[in-house]
Order: structure tokens, then C-alpha cells, then sequence
């Protein structure tokens, strides 16, 4: 009988995809986006992420 | 499944991202303005987070020459990708920003794959891109499940930028951040 080989268990993401958060309350990432928005103290060039192509 | 109906869920997990984006951006400037009597320069009223469609091309022919992703190809890269997310960010009528980010085929961790702000020295949402464009893009991560947040090509000029933001480098040298759940 051949040895039973063991398939490594693939990761998904959640099977809740799609449900909407159940509150507004913001989560701590979100507020810091949102504080860091109205700050707007920061020097951002225009180019921000991805090889550009022209 | 077949590749209409996931287009459609990913279509639908879009629209209500940016719907969430939208109100509480919203909801937490008026918060705000009750609890903090200082004046702001920026009303955040204004923002508003858009998919690039037509309306959002059209604007962005003002700035295409100085564009630095052929933007006009969104359609393209949608039909390819179509866990994608796309977003276009507006100040009023002014187009700021344009992003396209697309999740892994696990969903666990959504890549952040073009992002740029409208090019010259000043407009509205001038050095608050990335930060409203995280807003937008976290409420997709969490909706259709990704746990982590990831900058696949960070401009070397903006990392300390999304370091501010709550962005690390993993020990495999990407920057990413973990998404809250609730």
C-alpha cells in the first residue's frame, strides 16, 4: 500500500468575503489614514507606487 | 464559478467599498468639526472616492502628458484582474489621484500596484494621496478578506511616507501593513 502523502492545506481568505463591517467605527489603521489626510503636512511626490511606464 | 458571476460579486465588494470609504470619511470630518473647534485647511466633505470609469478618464486626459501609467489601459488591466480594485480620488470636480490595486488569488494580501497623485507642484489633495487612498483600499481588503495591505513597488520618495501611515518592511523585505478586523 502506498504511504498516504499529506497535501499541504492551502490558506484562504476568510469564506465571509462580502459582508460588510458590521459598525462605522473606524478601526486604529483608519483613523490614522483619516489623521494623517487632514495633517496634509507631508512632502508627497506625485509618483507613489508601480513601475512607471512612460 | 463562472467568471461573470465572481466579476459581478468583485463589482458589487467595489461599489460597497467605496460607498464606506465615502461616509466615513465623511462621518469623522463632521465628528470632528463638532469636537474641535480649530479651523482646517481642507474639507474632507469634498473628497470623493470614484471608480475609473469614463468620467474619470476624461479628466485625466489633462494631465495624461505628464502621467506616468498609460491610465487610458484601466479597462484592460479590470478585464484581466477582476478581483481588482480601482479607484479614482476627486476634490470636487478635480481629479487628485488614481490607484489600482488587485488581491492575490487567496485574497490574503492585496497588492497595491499603481498609485499617483495628479502631477505639478499643487492641487486640492496635494500630500494626501496615499492617506484618503488607504482609506478606500482598506475597506475593500477587509470586505473581501485580505489580511495584509502591501506597496509592491513603494517610489523610493514615498516610503517614509507610508512608514508614517503604519506600513513596515515584513522579513521579506515588503511593505505591508495588517489589516484590522473587527
Amino acid at each position: 500500500m502506498g504511504e498516504l502523502i499529506k497535501k499541504p492545506v492551502a490558506r484562504k481568505a476568510s469564506s465571509k468575503a462580502g459582508q460588510e463591517p458590521k459598525s462605522t467605527v473606524l478601526t486604529a489603521n483608519q483613523r490614522r489614514f483619516l489623521n494623517a489626510a487632514m495633517a496634509g503636512n507631508i512632502d508627497e511626490p506625485s509618483l507613489l507606487a508601480g513601475r512607471p511606464e512612460k | 464559478m463562472p467568471k461573470t458571476r465572481d466579476s459581478l460579486r468583485y463589482q458589487l465588494y467595489r461599489s460597497k467599498a467605496l460607498r464606506l470609504a465615502n461616509a466615513s470619511t465623511q462621518q469623522w470630518y463632521k465628528n470632528l468639526k463638532h469636537t474641535d473647534a480649530q479651523g482646517t485647511d481642507i474639507d474632507l466633505t469634498h473628497v470623493r472616492f470614484e471608480l475609473i470609469d469614463s468620467h474619470a478618464l476624461a479628466a485625466y486626459q489633462d494631465w495624461a502628458e505628464d502621467a506616468h501609467f498609460s491610465w487610458d489601459e484601466v479597462a484592460t488591466w479590470k478585464g484581466r484582474e477582476p478581483m481588482a480594485f480601482d479607484l479614482s480620488l476627486w476634490y470636487d470636480e478635480v481629479l487628485c489621484g488614481l490607484c489600482f490595486a488587485n488581491p492575490n488569488q487567496s485574497r490574503l494580501r492585496i497588492k497595491l500596484i499603481r498609485l499617483e497623485g495628479r502631477p505639478g507642484k499643487s492641487h486640492p489633495l496635494k500630500s494626501r494621496i496615499a492617506s484618503l487612498t488607504m482609506i478606500a483600499i482598506d475597506h475593500y481588503a477587509r470586505i473581501i478578506g485580505s489580511q495584509w495591505i502591501e506597496i509592491q513597488e513603494p517610489a523610493p520618495g514615498a516610503i517614509p511616507l507610508y512608514q508614517n501611515l503604519g506600513f513596515d518592511f515584513d522579513s521579506r523585505g515588503r511593505l505591508v501593513i495588517a489589516v484590522e478586523n473587527e
